[in-house]
């Protein structure tokens, strides 16, 4: 029984299709490296073959009719300063997800595919992905396949990602925004932290997009990290604005329904009473946040 | 174990290693190639005292396999100021130096590199800037106040240096541009590092 981090081989595939094979000839001994910035701390002992993802072609960031597709390796601060994900009232959640996750130096080498499949329950792109209701395309020896993202994540630490697989694409459906209508979209994404500055792991974070047309709220979708097993989306909050205005009291009602959702544990960060209150203040303060951009 | 070769520049110079897919890049600059002024502090990206430069962007080598770097362009301490000259150092240095902004000195090294990216992005920036983009070097003597002025003036120093607006100004820009010239003459992935800055 191996007890020390000694990968013995280091694979560098050239394309996505090799890394897959290679994966598939080799599950048990096999583990992906991208960015490394997860895997170099975990450090583990099973890690007999390395393969390298990062020069897969996976790095690049498109926005194309009504999709916008991010490549797995795409790094979180490549995505903080994407163009099209900052130029979106709605995507704009992924950068600042980004923005938030781990220190500089992380984001320079950390992936998107690195902190979904990382399966945390906190990861601060999993919750923003979830609230702009993203798909993971997932390649394996079968081929690509498609998932909602609410179905990729199973339970601490484990995905849906089946033997041989591996995440190649996140995509996200991106609506037209017309100004001519009276429709608007947007998004908020706030992390509670132990000190607000401090460089952290999610105590809660928390996701919106919200949908405002003539006043009336007509979709909105909030995902909630750090107070379940998994990150998640809540159907009770969303259930609670749908239809309605977005007034205090509504607002309210959807961080209490949300709260109502949690399942938190208490640790070294919070205790769990206090990550369901919490859960309740940053669902509303992020639906303040986009309704407020909704309207600007 | 397999030995894996890997090629890559190092302050300018070309180095090609054989190395074990488990060596973590701060190991190899400080324990292969000699290069200590990267620090190890923490071992899990939490410190930053090991940050250097790869290809413009501040990155963590003791998260970073080596393996990983082959190709890569890497700026270490050393090669801020490879002539050893007071004369020759980075504007950045100086202005740790002649602001006091080191106390024990650990966490410096990671602190400048990760500042020079900054400046290369943006270079002028607040004081809220300044922190958020030093927010990984963790400085335990609690020194923050001098790193961030230290920075703001070298920021200055340099935004004076590139319109040459003064004697004094010249002066640095030389300091700038001579020590890569002079320590990799007609190397161009040094000068592609200072002129390609973060993406």
């Amino acid at each position: 029984m191996r007890t020390t981090f000694r990968p013995a081989a280091y694979l560098r595939p050239g394309s996505v299709e090799e890394a897959v094979r290679i994966l598939t000839e080799e599950p048990e001994r096999c583990r992906l490296i991208a960015g490394g910035t997860d895997l170099l701390v975990q450090k583990p002992a099973e890690a007999e073959i390395l393969v390298d993802v990062a020069g897969l072609g996976l790095g690049k960031i498109a926005l194309t009719d009504g999709h916008l597709r991010v490549g797995a390796a795409v790094t979180v601060a490549e995505l903080e300063r994407a163009e099209p994900v900052l130029r979106h009232p709605c995507l704009t959640i992924l950068a600042e997800a980004a923005g938030m996750l781990g220190t500089p130096g992380v984001r320079n080498r950390a992936t998107i595919g690195g902190n979904l499949c990382n399966g945390s329950p906190a990861a601060d792109l999993a919750v923003a992905a979830l609230a702009l209701g993203a798909d993971v395309e997932i390649t394996g020896p079968h081929g690509v396949r498609r998932m909602p993202l609410t179905d990729f994540f199973r339970d601490v630490n484990l995905t849906a990602l089946e033997s041989g697989e591996m995440v190649s694409v996140v995509e996200v459906p991106v609506e037209p925004l017309d100004p001519t209508t009276a429709a608007r979209a947007a998004g908020a994404f706030f992390k509670l932290r132990r000190h607000q500055s401090s460089v952290d792991i999610a105590t809660v974070n928390v996701a919106t997009v919200l949908y405002l047309d003539g006043g009336v709220i007509t979709d909105a979708r909030v995902a909630l990290g750090a107070v379940a097993e998994v990150p998640f989306v809540s159907e009770a909050a969303a259930a609670a604005l749908a239809g309605h205005e977005p007034l205090d009291e509504v607002l309210r009602a959807a961080g209490a329904a949300a709260a109502a959702e949690t399942r938190p544990i208490s640790d070294i960060r919070a205790s769990a009473e206090y990550r369901r209150e919490m859960t309740a203040v940053l669902v509303r303060r992020a639906l303040e946040e986009a309704v407020r951009r909704c309207r600007a | 174990m397999t030995a894996v070769t890997v090629k890559l520049t190092v302050n300018g110079r070309e180095v090609e290693l054989s190395l074990e897919p488990h060596e973590r890049l701060v190991d190899v600059l400080r324990g292969r190639l000699g290069l200590t002024g990267t620090k190890m502090g923490c071992g899990e990206g939490e410190c930053g005292a090991c940050t250097v430069i790869m290809d413009g962007q501040a990155v963590l080598s003791c998260l970073m396999l080596a393996v990983q770097a082959e190709g890569g362009d890497i700026l270490t301490i050393e090669g801020l100021a490879p002539d050893g000259s007071e004369a020759g150092l980075h504007p950045l240095q100086k202005a740790f130096v002649a602001e006091a902004a080191i106390q024990c000195g650990y966490c410096t090294p990671g602190m400048i590199l990760t500042a020079k990216t900054l400046l290369e992005r943006d270079p002028d920036p607040t004081p809220q800037v300044v922190k958020e983009a030093i927010a990984g070097n963790i400085c335990r003597c609690t020194g923050y106040d001098k790193p961030v002025k230290a920075i703001l003036a070298a920021a200055a120093e340099m935004r004076a240096a590139a319109q040459g607006t003064t004697a004094a100004a010249t002066v640095t820009a030389a300091a700038i541009g001579a020590p890569e010239a002079v320590a990799v003459p007609g190397n161009v992935s040094t000068t592609t590092v200072a002129e390609r800055g973060e993406s």
